[in-house]
Order: structure tokens, then sequence, then C-alpha cells
């Protein structure tokens, strides 16, 4: 069964092997090992790990739909937030306004982001590049513009601060709890990333992956670049926003002030920081990313806690880690955290195992 | 009508001063530089720092300028350089993990993260004159004059001096005028500190005029991409029509229309002139990422 024996090279001997995900004996201990960790952690650990780790599970959905975009289809993209905000603001409009009941909002937002998306494709198929990128730019201070428009033109307190939303519940299960939020947006992370690995190897996947790595070799391979490079902005806008609807309903309000450009930065610094074009990657950099910072001032606040030394020094400095935290990554470890993880796996294959690496790896 | 003039006269020149910046980077390295709205806020505080231990208001302009360009000429060095032969979208990232974090956050550590009003510390009064029947203040003027001062002195400098004629050779083609003897660390190092001493003034300036807000200052900053875009990201001469129709479009519609929107206006302007005409009014089209 296992296709992988010491010493002697990856031999897929049949096409159902070739396609199994979970393949060798190693990969099935630790996939089962990691799904107990995971359903056992709410227990572990005390409550505002918890309300973390379901911080974390939101922002996987939202790295890797940006992973699709940017690290599949290479099509560059601050305009992440934007696309977080049509979620939650579809979510806030049909929930609140429309009265479309639960599970159905997040649907209808998740159409909201699909169209959105296609229209934020239309610069890319003109244009690439450093181009594209101030193309996401102006589109995301035009979405925040249009934000804070209905925001504003809505009156009394929802004006001011945004929509609350009730807390979603299914029959007399009420979310109301870290742990509850944390089992179902596990679940939903689980399933976006199964998507993810899986629709890399379809046909879109596949022809994603040849126009980021030269999109004139792609259309002369008769690559339909403008139908998959549309394919990518829409399944990534409508995961996107996703995400963002997820995120309003856990934290139980929509506000136009909340999608900055800096939380575009940070989700694209999530996926390059985990490896670009890789789907444990994006998992690996958004749980990086949101965990990191927050340790360190869960850390820090132990120390000092003071509310005035946090706002002086805690916040800024916060602040100042996360860009050395860019800056590094792209100056002396470009290929992120799953780069140094295939660079010590192929070391420990080669030494004690003496086993010959295969040439890449991605996934 | 006044009013119009008044308001979009100044704003054309900040985003002029600051687009020239970009352009000037761009034109050396092909990169944008989205570090401008920290390092503009970085000059702000080292002017009124090197106010604040009483150095005359006059002096402190050439200081942070000066200032600006050892930073600019550093961050060339230890952040840019290492960056040749990778992605130029990477080298963006590095600049925007500077800009928007690095810096950012410094400056919150060392004189506090929330806005201030410096402009009595400078020892000259920031008065009111009238040209042309229209109201400017000091700043307002000189800041005015430095656009019209910079553009002069950037195109002669691209069209006469050695350096200049270097940089644009260096622009071109970087490895066929590194073999014919011109450093290009030297060059870039030197595009890179121009635009950063000039941001760096701009937003003292800037402060001084206004308050010190962090949040204005980098929407600023990023305001003057369209202008830079729609002038034509390798053209120096184009900033100024660029700036012109951007800063007009964006107070007309603040007068007259609606003013949160005007905050997008420039947004709109960049996307018509990505779709319409991406190489800008005076750019060169080859210089264009297109598909």
């Amino acid at each position: 069964m296992s296709s992988v024996s010491r010493g002697a090279g990856y031999f897929h001997r049949t096409y159902s092997q070739d396609l199994q995900q979970v393949n060798t004996r190693i990969r099935r201990v630790g996939l089962a090992g990691l799904i107990v960790l995971v359903l056992l952690l709410p227990t572990l650990v005390s409550g505002q790990y918890v309300d973390l780790a379901a911080q974390s599970a939101i922002a996987v959905v939202g790295a890797l739909a940006l992973n699709i975009l940017t690290g599949y289809a290479g099509q560059l993209s601050l305009g992440h937030a934007a696309l977080l905000g049509v979620g939650g603001f579809a979510t806030g409009i049909a929930a609140t306004e429309v009265g479309v009941p639960w599970p159905l909002d997040i649907a209808v937002a998740m159409v909201a982001g699909a169209v959105v998306g296609f229209v934020l494709g239309l610069p890319a198929l003109r244009l690439r590049g450093l181009y594209l990128v101030l193309a996401t730019v102006a589109a995301h201070f035009i979405a925040v513009y249009a934000f804070s428009h209905y925001q504003s033109s809505r009156s009394g307190i929802v004006g001011l601060t945004g929509m609350t939303l009730d807390r979603p519940a299914i029959g007399t299960f009420e979310f109301n709890t870290p742990t509850r939020w944390y089992y179902l947006l596990v679940a939903v992370a689980a399933v976006v990333a199964l998507y993810n690995v899986n629709v890399l190897r379809t046909r879109p996947g596949r022809a994603w992956i040849a126009i980021r790595d030269r999109d004139l070799v792609a259309s002369a391979l008769g690559i339909a670049v403008v139908r998959y490079k549309l394919t990518a902005f829409v399944l990534s806008s409508s995961l996107a926003a996703l995400a963002g609807s997820l995120l309003v309903y856990y934290n139980g309000s929509v506000s136009a002030e909340s999608y900055t450009l800096n939380l575009a930065i940070t989700y694209l610094v999530m996926v390059i920081v985990g490896g670009l074009g890789s789907t444990a990657g994006a998992i690996v950099g958004a749980i990086f990313v949101t965990c990191s910072l927050r340790l360190l001032t869960f850390a820090l606040e132990a120390l000092n806690t003071s509310s005035q030394f946090q706002t002086d020094y805690l916040i800024p400095l916060q602040v100042v880690l996360f860009g050395v935290l860019t800056v590094g990554f792209l100056l002396f470890e470009p290929r992120g955290l799953i780069g140094i993880w295939n660079r010590l796996r192929t070391y420990v294959e080669l030494w004690p195992f003496g086993r010959r690496p295969l040439a890449e790896r991605r996934r | 009508m006044t009013a119009l003039f008044e308001n979009a006269i100044p704003l054309a020149a900040l985003y002029g001063l600051i687009a020239v910046g970009y352009v000037v980077i761009y034109r050396a390295s092909g990169v944008l530089n989205f570090a401008h709205g920290g390092l503009m806020v970085l000059g702000a505080f080292i002017g009124f720092a090197l106010a604040g231990i009483g150095i005359v208001g006059i002096v402190v302009f050439p200081l942070v300028i000066l200032a600006g360009a050892a930073i600019g000429g550093l961050f060339y060095r230890l952040a840019m350089r290492p960056m040749a032969g990778q992605p130029v979208w990477a080298a963006v990232l590095v600049t925007i993990g500077f800009g928007f974090f690095v810096v950012i956050g410094i400056v919150q550590m060392i004189w506090s993260p929330r806005i201030r009003d410096f402009s009595g510390d400078l020892g000259f009064a920031n008065g009111n004159h009238e040209v042309l029947g229209l109201r400017f203040s000091t700043i307002e003027l000189v800041l005015i004059a430095s656009f019209v001062v910079v553009e002069a002195a950037l195109l002669a400098f691209y069209r006469w001096s050695r350096s200049g004629i270097r940089m644009r050779a260096a622009s071109q083609d970087h490895h066929l005028s590194a073999y014919r003897g011109i450093n290009i660390d030297i060059v870039f190092a030197l595009a890179w500190g121009i635009a950063t001493g000039l941001v760096m003034y701009v937003g003292f300036a800037y402060s001084v005029d206004a308050r010190l807000d962090m949040g204005a200052i980098g929407a600023l900053a990023l305001k003057a991409f369209p202008a830079a875009l729609a002038g034509g990201m390798d053209s120096v001469g184009g900033v100024v029509a660029g700036a012109l129709v951007i800063a007009f479009a964006e107070v007309y519609v603040q007068l007259e229309v609606d003013p949160l929107l005007a905050e997008a206006v420039p947004y709109l302007a960049l996307l018509l002139v990505l779709i319409v005409r991406p190489w800008g009014l005076f750019g060169t089209p080859e210089a264009v990422d297109r598909v």
C-alpha cells in the first residue's frame, strides 16, 4: 500500500495511488494526530487561546482565498480587505435589513463576493505586475468609500458604529462561546483547505499555475488565459467574502473602519510568510502571523499591565515586529516557512535516510 | 471659484512633490515606493525634534532633507540592493513592510501615536498672503514654490548633469550601463536619496501647515500615486499635469458634490487611467507591463 519505500524513489503505481492525498503511514498518523489535537484543543488551553485559535481559523480561510489568486494564479492583490468587507457588508445587509436567515446570508455574501471579484478581475485582463497592484489599491479605496457611504447613509447608531449581528444558531444551539465558534470555524477552514488542495489538481488549478509561471506560454499552449484569470478572481473573492462573513459574525458587528489597507497587507504577508503558492504554506502563514504577534502581546501584558504602556509601546512594537517579519522573510526566506520546512525535510531525508529527495515540492 | 483654486493649487503642489519622488524611484529601479507615507511621517517628527532642541525653523528644512537623503541611500543599500534578482513585487512589498510598519511603529514608540500640533514650535508665524486674489498660507506658498523649483531642477538634472545622464542610462538598461562603467549602485542610491529627502521635507512642511496626523499623511502619500500615474510613471514633467488634474478633480468634488466621495476621486481617476491609457499622459508606452 505504501507508495514510498526507503531509498527506492517515489513510486505511484496506479492512478488511484497518484490521486491519494494521504498516501504514507507517516502522513496518515500525522493527520490523525493533527485532527485529535485540533479537536481536543479547547479542553487543553484557556479561553483566550481558544479565541485566538478561532481567529486563526478565520485568517486561514482568508489566506487560502488569497492564495488561490496570488499564490496559484500569480495575480498580486491588495484588494483583499475590500473583499472581506464585501462579505461583511453583504452579510450585515442581508441579515439585518433584508432578513435573510442565518446560513443563507453567508451564501449571499459569497455570491456578492464573486460578483465583485469578477469586476475586480477585469483590470487584470489588461494589466499585470505593479500596475495591477495599483488597480487593486484603487479598488480597495473605492470599495471602502462605498462601505462608509452606505454606513453614513443609515440613521442612528448604525451610521456611527456599523451594524450589529445576532449570534447565529442551529435550532436552539447558539454559537455564543469561543469553543463552539472554534469548532464551527475549524470545520469551515478544513473544508476550504480541502477544496484548495483539490482545485489545484483540476484543469483550472493547472491553468492558474501555467498562467502564473508565464502567461504568454500558457496562452500559446491553448489555455484560455482570460477565462482562468477571471475564474481565479471570482473563486478567490467568493472565499474571501466567506471569511469576511465569518469574521463579522464572530465579532458581532460590521463597520467600514475595520477594512483598512493594512488588513489587505496583513493577508498578503500571511501568504508570503507561509510560502507563496502552497496550501499548507497559506495555512501555516495565517496561523503564524495571527498567533505570533498576539502571543507576544500576552507575554508583555503579563509583565506590565498599565494601559498607558500598552498604547504607547505594545501596539507600536507589534507594528514594528510585523514590518520586520515581512521585510525579513522577503529578504532572507522568500519561499516562506514552507520553504524552511522543505529544506529541513530534504536535509533529513539525505541524512540519515539516504533517500534522494524530489527536485521540488509544492503543496 | 476662489475656494477651488485656493485648495486645489496647494494640494496639487503636495501631490506633485510626492509623485515626483515616486517617479524618480520608478525610473531608477522600476519599484513603486509605498514607503513614502511612512517617510513623510518620519520627516515630520525629525523636523519637530530638531526644532524642539532649539534649531531655527529655516535651518531645520535643509537638515530634514539631508537626513532624508541619508536614510534613502541607506534604505537602498540595506533593503533594495539585496532584492536584486528577486521579482519586483517582492521589492515593493519590502517598501510596504518598511514604510507602513517598521517606520511608523518606531516613530510611534519614540514619539507616541497621537495626532500632534507643532505649528507653534517653529519660531515663525504661518501667516496668510494674498496672491492674484487668492489667499495662501506661508507654507502653502513655500510648497508651491518648492514644486516649481524641484520640477525645474530635476528636469535640468536629468538633461544636463553627469549624474542625471547616468541615471537615465541606468534606468534604460541596468546591465549595459554597468558595462560602460557606470556605478549603478551609486546612481540608484542617489535616486533613492533624492526622493527620500524630498518626501521627508514635504512631510515636515505639510505637518507645519496642517497637523501631524499619521493617518492623513499616509492617505495623502497613497493619493499621490494617481497623480504620478496620470502624468506617466516615468515622466518627471508629466507629474505637473497629473498632480493638477487629480487635485482639481478631488477638490471640486469635495466642494461641490460630496466630501466623502472626494477621498475616492483620485482612485477612480487611477482606474480610469489604467484602463484607458496606462502609461499616463506623458509616459512611454513601453514602460508599462501590459498583458
